[in-house]
């Protein structure tokens, strides 16, 4: 047992430094940053204006922003540290001189996911702080002891969103032959569930009931968006029903999700702890999937 | 020569048909054309035209990345390269090959979308669309096409220069994510903070000239200038509107149109070119050898 962990930690370690270092990695860890800190700019000076010059509350505004901007790019992250995770090593044979060591197939898959978690924990960590950091900075608001505990909370759930996305693309690296097309299927899944999602289920609900009027009612009644794992994001995030392009979907009528301080915690979590839960079940399961899926696939090329 | 012209035609049509058979290339198509469906008929619902090509400006370059960022390290990789160059076939006439093939698929994708607009219109409004506003729509498509041409061409230009395929999707999705995705927002903060104005202030009339130069570099400038007449389509961007609201504005003729956008034109048509002449230099000169 004791050596099985240490193997883990090992594989987990050699992972979270091959990302680290990985050009492609830091390409896309640095876009990410830089999307989200200039959206934070951009809702600094939202805040700042709504604030300073109308003299209306904004602080809940801008936070909201940077909830749709993370909810909607910080997936990218997750696929990207995933969907090469089995592959690769399949491709380079690596994984068959692995296997002659006394190391087992749990060990490799656990120790890559640990590792690619970490890495993910990491770099939503910085970015977060860095965009909510600028938008504060920016619009001379000053937060006190609750907002940052709030803002804690929602890295630890935005990670287990992009977790979700990243279980989805260790799955894909098990079940596909080569990295760029897992990549590319990874791409389509974001943008399908995560950008197109909602606006695709309107469109459905417009052809069959043939009007406009009580659409989004039926599209949310229709529970459907709950197949998407952006939908109970934005519920607890902002409690909206969709981080997605094209337009609001609504929302809950009460609390406008984590940063929503006209509410505490624990009504916040009365209201959205059926999608907390799901936000954290799914990437549980889909990890076990892989789990499984590695545990019995063919590894020769 | 003839022998020439009967390769690059037989390594295109090759090249096609590997693209239209390919997996990836029906489910990114797919997903392109359902939404695409879908925005054009949400138009009777009081949507605007604009949200259709601001969807194309975005999501379609994808499409044109993922046709051509494998062409050449593909061949490289697994050595088939090596063994078509041992055959009487040049390196110029695989390139040019490659490039058509994908170009052909490029507006594969492009006439199915304007099928998909002109189809979705028809259904919605039941009336048959005239010569004008076809011959209009055939020149969006045109437009569309020398757009989706210059995300393919960095597709090809990083599938040569770099060492995997991998390396070269990931190239392209990034050079995708800060060209179309983010770009006007981007220039907002820069031009913010080198004019010290911000898009709230009374007055910001440098702020905002700054930020309409900015996006001059960019395609989708280019590109949402010409079709609707729109200064940018990227997202959170301040986009200044033109008096004559593209191609597609029949107030206007199409003269009128061309005059007042024929740079833009020019610049969509350039760019492509002047990426594919790069790989053309880059490839021909190349140590094949991995």
């Amino acid at each position: 047992m004791e050596n099985n962990i240490k193997n883990v930690i090992i594989i987990a370690q050699k992972e979270f430094a091959d990302h680290i270092w990985s050009p492609r990695f830091l390409g896309f860890a640095i876009t990410f940053t830089l999307i989200v800190f200039v959206f934070g700019y951009q809702k600094g000076m939202e805040v700042d204006y709504l604030e300073n010059l109308l003299g209306t509350a904004g602080m809940l505004r801008g936070f909201l922003g940077i909830a749709k901007i993370v909810g909607t790019f910080a997936p990218l992250i997750g696929i990207v540290l995933g969907f090469d995770t089995i592959v690769r090593e399949v491709k380079s044979s690596s994984l068959n001189v692995l296997l002659t060591h006394p190391v087992f197939r749990d060990n490799i898959i656990a120790g890559k996911i640990i590792g690619s978690a970490l890495c993910l924990f990491l770099i939503l960590l910085i970015s977060i702080t860095v965009s909510t950091g600028t938008m504060l900075t920016i619009s001379g608001v000053s937060a006190d002891g609750e907002d940052i505990l709030r803002i804690g909370i929602f890295i630890i759930l935005t990670f287990f969103y992009t977790l979700t996305f990243l279980g989805i693309g260790v799955i894909t690296s098990i079940l596909v032959k080569n990295s760029s097309n897992s990549l590319v299927y990874n791409i389509a899944i974001w943008l399908f569930f995560t950008i197109l999602f909602s606006q695709i289920i309107l469109s459905c609900v417009y052809t069959l009931t043939g009007g406009m009027e009580g659409s989004i009612e039926v599209a949310v009644g229709s529970g459907v968006l709950n197949l998407s794992p952006g939908h109970h994001y934005a519920q607890v995030a902002m409690g909206a029903n969709n981080v997605g392009w094209g337009g609001s979907l609504g929302g809950d009528p009460r609390i406008a999700g984590i940063f929503d301080t006209h509410f505490t915690l624990t009504q916040w979590l009365t209201e959205f702890w059926m999608n907390l839960v799901v936000l954290i079940v799914t990437p549980i399961i889909l990890l076990i999937i892989a789990f499984i899926a590695f545990l019995r696939k063919d590894i020769t090329r | 020569m003839k022998q020439n012209i009967n390769n690059i035609f037989t390594i295109a049509q090759k090249e096609f048909a590997d693209n239209v058979w390919s997996p990836r290339f029906v489910v990114l198509m797919s997903i392109f054309l359902i939404i695409l469906f879908s925005y054009t008929y949400k138009i009777q619902f009081g949507s605007s035209f604009r949200a259709v090509v601001q969807i194309i400006a975005i999501f379609a370059p994808v499409i044109g990345i993922a046709l051509g960022f494998d062409a050449v390290v593909k061949e490289k990789k697994n050595n088939s390269l090596n063994v078509l160059l041992t055959h009487p076939v040049f390196r110029d006439n695989i390139i040019t090959g490659k490039i058509l093939g994908a170009m052909m698929t490029l507006a594969l994708v492009v006439f199915l979308a304007i099928a998909v607009i002109i189809g979705t219109s028809l259904i919605i409004s039941g009336k048959l669309a005239n010569f004008s506003e076809l011959s209009r729509l055939f020149i969006f498509g045109l437009l569309t096409f020398l757009y989706l041409l210059i995300f393919l061409s960095i597709g090809i230009f990083t599938s040569v220069i770099t060492k995997s395929e991998i390396d070269s999707l990931t190239c392209g999705i990034i050079a995708w994510l800060n060209l179309c995705v983010v770009f006007g927002a981007t220039v907002m903060i820069v031009a913010t903070v080198v004019t010290g104005q911000a898009l709230f202030d009374g007055g910001n009339q440098q702020f905002r000239e700054l930020t309409y130069n900015l996006q001059k570099f960019s395609p989708i400038h280019h590109y949402a200038e010409a079709t609707i007449g729109s200064s940018d389509l990227s997202w959170g961007s301040l986009a200044h509107h033109e008096t004559i609201k593209g191609v597609l504005d029949t107030g206007y003729t199409l003269g009128e149109w061309a005059g007042e956008f024929w740079e833009n034109v020019v610049v969509l048509a350039v760019i492509s070119m002047i990426l594919i002449i790069l790989s053309y230099l880059i490839f021909l000169r190349q140590d094949i050898t991995m």
